[in-house]
This record gives structure tokens, C-alpha cells and sequence, in this order.
């Protein structure tokens, strides 16, 4: 057997230029598949961890996926507030350890305005336990202050200082807009590869102030003073919904259930991964086909593999001959050529792993600061063993091809070889 | 050695025939002794060189029997065959005998990858497989060593073929046998080859049968065949 393994390559390292040319090909087309894997896993972790550290999502009743929609990815509206006083109730429960909450409705050029409260910077958690940090400036105090999203930064190239004028509600082409109460920002977040990042946050208090002089989508009267808005409360008569975090994770389930059987107001509460895993299993085909045309470019690669010893087998019935004659069996012939695929397939397979990893070394940092896509250079995980393995067994059982074929060349031409 | 060594080939009434072709080969009987030089000739197409492949046991005969040096070829499993073929014979073609992508000393030392019993004797002669074939290979007129570890295709056709005699030659086989080695060299050439070839032949007690049309080298042999004389198949009435 080592006999034939170092006729296999000294065979194939006669033949290199072809040979380097198809492990390339292997090499890219591994690459391909190990990155799409890659890239699936973080970006299916990165979505159900969109919200982690949250035990809870309350909101008016709604399916759950509708709910997540509105309250995680700001996507659509609700149908329904949640009271200030069902809000109170379930905040001052005493399982409940901390409370966020979400007001939606208002937009800044295309992205959602957020009202909540300090509470937000200090407890949301997202991709496994990361807390909010600051690329730039503080957490709002002040009524009019701003804290906006890392990708709000970058698209509309605001920094601290800037002054922004809220729109009155969530189309691109508002026109209503409350420019009588600028906002200044003061908080620029780091990129957090979330909806966080397309939000605009201000404070309850202060989308209770912009409407204080609104009714029914458009503005009646002056802009309140400083004088009547110190005196007026602005405590909101509801929010949109809102994140729960209990004092014991056992608690939540009980939580859930009185939310869910309150009965001032109809109201639900989600389980956030659970609600998540749902609407990616929603989403999960797309990921799935991308997984199928990697798995194809795999195919394809083998082929190419396939091909380029095939298309040996003619000059080197010579090279059988003589193996014959000198005593080789026709297996031996067989598994020269078994072990020749099989060369071209782990080295395509391992030089595939190195390009990835190389092209995750310079691609990571970029992906992770554009896109807020965490990519982990390393080892492949287990799916990604799994699917090296497959493609190590796409590749030997190609090989079987030409292989058989040489086998019964060589029973059949024996030492001589008729041309 | 008992005092009466068998044959190294025997074939006892063989006969052969293509798929679908008239009888090609029918041998009543012929014998190659220990170390016997045999010229082995005939006209083109007569069958010399699917002689050699049924005595090498890659063709296998419709009747008949083939004994390589007392075992039998014929009747045996493609296994045995191809393991006899290993341990007793060598071979030597026209043209095209070496792999390129082996160094020369890599090709001479080729049948004792396949062939434990060729291996311990190269071993048990020479002490190491290399050395074996650098000892064959200077002997046959070889022996620079920058020559020996080139590339084989690096080489002229006549050095080539003395290459392909020292690899049949390497682990003394009972028995070599050579198909036209010498066609591509010219008559100085042949005959060196030869000479070259009797005295390792003699050296390593291997019998050899040497196939040619080529008749002036025939003075050379000690023992002339005809095979349209052996082979009652190529008689005009048997055809
Ligand atoms: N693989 C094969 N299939 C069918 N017929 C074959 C095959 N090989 C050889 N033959 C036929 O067998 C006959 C003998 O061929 P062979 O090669 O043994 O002749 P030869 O004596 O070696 O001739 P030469 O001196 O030209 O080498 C020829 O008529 C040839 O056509
Ligand atoms: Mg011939």
C-alpha cells in the first residue's frame, strides 16, 4: 500500500499542472460551501439571539411572530397599545426584575423613532449577552435628546451635536413633520447587527411632548413652552409594548401566564427565542437554497475532478502495461487510481479550508463593522465536518469511476497495449 | 537446488484462441531449462507476443497447461497468476518499458514492490533494494550516478532498454523473457545490449527467452524455436 501510494503521487506530481489546476477547483468550490455553511450558522445564531437577556415581549394580543415583527424589527404596526396601566401592572410585579418600554410610530427620514426609557441602554442584550455600548456620546437625559443607531450614523452621516427633526408617522414621504421640536443627538451606538442599528431613541417624555399640540395626525396651535411642558405630566396613556426581564428565569412562565389571562386588556406575552425560531423556520428556505447551490458548485468541482482523470486514462495505458508486466494486480491498478482521486480531493478539501479561513481573516473585520455580521475565524464546526465529509465521499466515489474503468482496461490489455 | 531442477517453463499441449477468432496457438509441448537462452522467432502476427501474455497469465489458454518454475499457471486463480508472474518472470518490451515519473533506480527496483519473494532476494544479494539495482545497472553500462537518479524518460531508447533489463532482472527470476527489446537499436547496439544482457542473465541464473525476427542475432543464442514449427495452429492445413 505505500508502494501505491507513492505511485499515485509521483504519478500525479508528474502531471502537476492539471493536478493543481482541479484541487484549485475543488479547493473553491469547498470554500464556497464551508463559507455559505458559515455564514448560515452565524447569521441563523445572530438572528435568534437578536434579543437575548429579554424573557419576555408583551404587547397588545397578536401572534406572536406579528408581535416580534413589530416590537424586535420595527416591521409593521401594532394593532393595539398597551395601557400605561397595564404596563405599571406588570412592571411593579415583584418577579419582575426590569421592564423596557417601546413606543412606536414616529420615523426620521425612513428610520423608526423609539421612545423608551434609560432602561434600554442599561438591560437590552443582543448576539448571546453583548449589551448596548457607545460608539460615540451618552444615553439621553435631556427631553430632546437622541441616541441613534449605528447604521442611521453611517447612512445619513450624522454625529453628535446634529440636530434632527422627528417625522410625524412611518412613510418615506411625511411630510407632516414636528420641526418645532428638534432633536439634538447626543449618543451614537456601536453596530450591533440588529434593528437597533436602523433606530432613532428618544425618550417617552419626549414623544409625549412633540404631540402634545397633535390630534389626529396633524398639528393644531404653537409648539408648548418650556414653562408648560415642566408643568404638564407626560407620563404616555399607553405604549406600543414592552420587554420583560424576571428576577428568576423560573418566574417566567408565571408572568407569562397572568399577561396572558389579564383581563382589564387583552394582552400577550412571547417568548422571545421561541417567537424567533418561528420566524426564521419562516424565513429558513432561502438559507437552504443558497446551501443547495453550494452543495451543486461542490458537484460540479467532482466533476471537473472527474473529467481531468478521465481524461488521463488513454495516455497511461501504457503506464498500466507496465505495472502489469512487473507484477501489479489489476486492483492495484484500481486503487492507483482510487488514490489519485482521493489525493486531488483532500488536498482541494484542505487548501478549500484555507482559503476560507484566509478570506475570513481579511473579510471578518469588514463584515462584522459593515454589516454587523460576526464571522469566527477557526475550526469547522460540526455541521461543517459533516458536510467535509460528504464532499470527501462525493469525491472517493467519483474516483470510483475512472478507477473501475482502468480495472477493466487493464484485465482486458494485460501487459500489451494495442493503440 | 535438487539435482534434477524443473523446467522454469513447461507448456504441455496449449492452446489459444481471440474471442472469436480461428486457433492461434496450439503447442504441443515445450520446455525452457534453467538458464537456458532460447531465440524465439517467426513471422509478424504468428502469436509470439500472446505467447508472452499467456505465459505471464494475463491472457489465460482454452486448453493446455503452463507451469512457471514447477507451478502451474494455467487453471490457476487471476491472483495466482498474477503473483507468479511477479515472483518468476521479468519482462522486457520493444519500446516504452520505463515509468516516466519514476528516477531510474526507482523503476529497476519496481517488480520487488509487488513480489515479496523478488524483494527478499534482492535484499538477501545486495543488501538494499538500491543497491541491487545500482549493482544491475552498472553492470548493464549504467553506472553514473547522476544517470541513475534522473528522470527514466530522460534517457536515449538503447539506455532505456538496458533499464527494462536490469528491473527483469533484479531479484533473479527463474525466468526473463524479451519482445523485440532490441528493435530500436541499431546492430552495434543489439549486440552490446545482448552481451549485456547473457552475462547478468548468467549472473543471476535466470533462463531467457528472446523473442525477434531479427536473424542475425541468432548465432548468439545456444538454442534456436520456430514457433510456426512449435505451433501446429499456424500450419497452412490447420489454418
Ligand atoms: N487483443 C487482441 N484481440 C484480438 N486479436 C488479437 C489481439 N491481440 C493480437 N491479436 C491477433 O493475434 C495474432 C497474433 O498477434 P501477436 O501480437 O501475438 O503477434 P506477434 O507474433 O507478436 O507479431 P509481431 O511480431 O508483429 O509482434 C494477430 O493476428 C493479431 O491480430
Ligand atoms: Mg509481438
Amino acid at each position: 500500500m505505500r508502494a501505491l501510494l507513492r505511485l499515485a503521487w509521483l504519478s500525479l506530481a508528474n502531471r502537476r499542472f492539471t493536478a493543481l489546476l482541479t484541487i484549485a477547483t475543488i479547493a473553491i468550490s469547498v470554500m464556497l460551501l464551508l463559507g455559505v455553511e458559515r455564514l448560515r450558522q452565524e447569521a441563523r445564531e445572530g438572528f435568534l439571539r437578536t434579543v437575548s437577556g429579554t424573557d419576555l415581549i408583551v404587547g397588545a394580543r397578536a401572534n406572536p411572530v406579528q408581535l416580534l415583527l413589530y416590537s424586535v424589527f420595527r416591521l409593521g404596526d401594532a394593532t393595539n397599545n398597551v395601557s400605561w396601566q397595564s404596563y405599571r401592572m406588570v412592571a411593579d410585579d415583584p418577579r419582575v426584575a426590569w421592564t423596557i418600554p417601546l413606543s412606536l410610530g414616529d420615523s426620521h427620514r425612513g428610520y423608526r423613532v423609539l421612545g423608551t426609557s434609560g432602561a434600554y441602554f442599561e438591560h437590552l442584550r443582543y448576539a448571546g449577552g453583548r449589551g448596548l455600548s457607545f460608539a460615540a456620546g451618552a444615553p439621553f437625559e435631556g427631553l430632546y435628546d437622541a441616541v441613534i443607531g449605528a447604521e442611521v450614523a453611517r447612512a445619513l452621516r450624522y454625529s453628535v451635536g446634529d440636530r434632527i427633526v422627528v417625522a410625524h408617522g412611518t412613510g418615506r414621504a411625511t411630510l407632516a413633520e414636528h420641526d418645532d421640536q428638534p432633536f439634538t443627538v447626543v449618543g451614537i451606538l456601536e453596530r450591533t447587527g440588529t434593528p437597533v442599528d436602523q433606530t432613532v431613541h428618544v425618550s417617552l417624555e419626549a414623544l409625549e411632548a412633540i404631540h402634545k399640540n397633535w390630534r389626529f395626525g396633524t398639528r393644531i396651535g404653537e409648539a408648548p413652552t418650556a414653562e408648560q411642558l415642566a408643568a404638564a405630566d407626560l407620563t404616555p396613556r399607553s405604549i406600543t409594548a414592552f420587554y420583560v426581564g424576571v428576577e428568576r428565569k423560573l418566574a417566567t412562565f408565571a408572568v407569562q401566564r397572568m399577561v396572558n389571562e389579564y383581563r382589564a386588556e387583552p394582552l400577550s406575552a412571547i417568548l422571545p427565542g421561541v417567537a424567533l425560531q418561528q420566524l426564521w423556520n419562516l424565513l429558513g428556505g432561502v438559507e437552504r437554497a443558497l446551501l443547495a447551490t453550494a452543495a451543486c458548485v461542490v458537484l460540479a468541482g467532482l466533476l471537473g475532478m472527474l473529467t481531468a482523470v478521465l481524461a488521463t486514462l488513454n495516455e497511461r495505458r501504457r503506464e498500466m502495461a507496465i505495472l502489469r508486466s512487473v507484477g501489479a494486480r489489476p486492483s492495484h491498478v484500481l486503487w492507483l487510481l482510487l488514490l489519485e482521486s482521493a489525493f486531488l480531493t483532500v488536498l482541494g478539501v484542505l487548501a478549500g479550508m484555507l482559503l476560507l479561513q484566509a478570506g475570513l481573516l481579511v473579510a471578518a473585520p469588514l463584515l462584522e463593522s459593515r454589516f454587523g455580521v460576526f464571522l469566527s475565524v477557526g475550526w469547522p464546526s460540526a455541521p461543517e465536518w459533516r458536510l467535509l465529509g460528504l464532499v470527501l465521499g462525493a469525491g472517493f466515489a467519483v474516483g470510483l469511476v475512472p478507477a473501475f474503468l482502468a480495472y477493466r482496461r487493464s484485465v482486458a490489455d494485460g501487459m500489451t497495449v494495442r493503440t | 537446488m535438487t539435482a534434477t531442477p524443473p523446467p522454469v517453463l513447461r507448456l504441455d499441449g496449449l492452446r489459444f484462441a481471440w474471442p472469436g477468432g480461428p486457433p492461434l496457438i496450439d503447442i504441443g509441448g515445450f520446455e525452457v531449462g534453467a538458464g537456458e537462452r532460447v531465440f524465439l522467432h517467426g513471422p509478424s502476427g504468428c502469436g509470439k507476443s500472446t505467447l508472452l501474455n499467456l505465459v505471464a497469465g494475463t491472457l489465460a489458454p482454452q486448453a493446455g497447461r503452463i507451469e512457471v518454475a514447477g507451478e502451474a499457471v494455467s487453471g490457476a486463480s487471476e491472483r495466482v497468476r498474477d503473483r507468479l508472474r511477479a515472483d518468476h518472470v521479468g519482462f522486457v518490451f520493444q519500446m516504452f518499458n520505463l515509468l516516466p515519473y519514476l528516477s531510474v533506480v526507482d523503476n529497476v527496483v519496481l517488480p520487488c514492490r509487488f513480489s515479496a519473494r523478488r524483494r527478499q532476494r534482492a535484499l538477501a544479494r545486495d543488501g538494499s533494494l538500491e543497491a541491487g539495482a545500482k549493482r544491475l545497472l552498472a553492470a548493464l553500462g549504467l553506472g553514473d550516478a547522476a544517470l541513475q537518479a534522473r528522470a527514466a524518460t530522460g534517457l536515449s531508447v538503447g539506455q532505456q532498454q538496458r533499464v527494462a533489463a536490469a528491473r527483469a532482472l533484479i531479484g533473479a527470476p527463474e525466468l526473463v523473457m524479451a519482445d523485440e527489446p532490441t528493435s530500436a537499436l541499431d546492430h552495434d547496439a543489439r549486440e552490446g545490449f545482448l552481451q549485456l544482457l547473457f552475462a547478468e542473465c548468467a549472473q543471476a541464473g535466470s533462463a531467457l527467452v528472446f523473442v525477434s525476427h531479427d536473424h542475425t542475432l541468432r548465432p548468439l543464442f545456444e538454442r534456436h524455436q520456430d514457433l510456426r514449427a512449435l505451433n501446429r495452429a499456424a500450419r497452412p492445413e490447420a489454418a
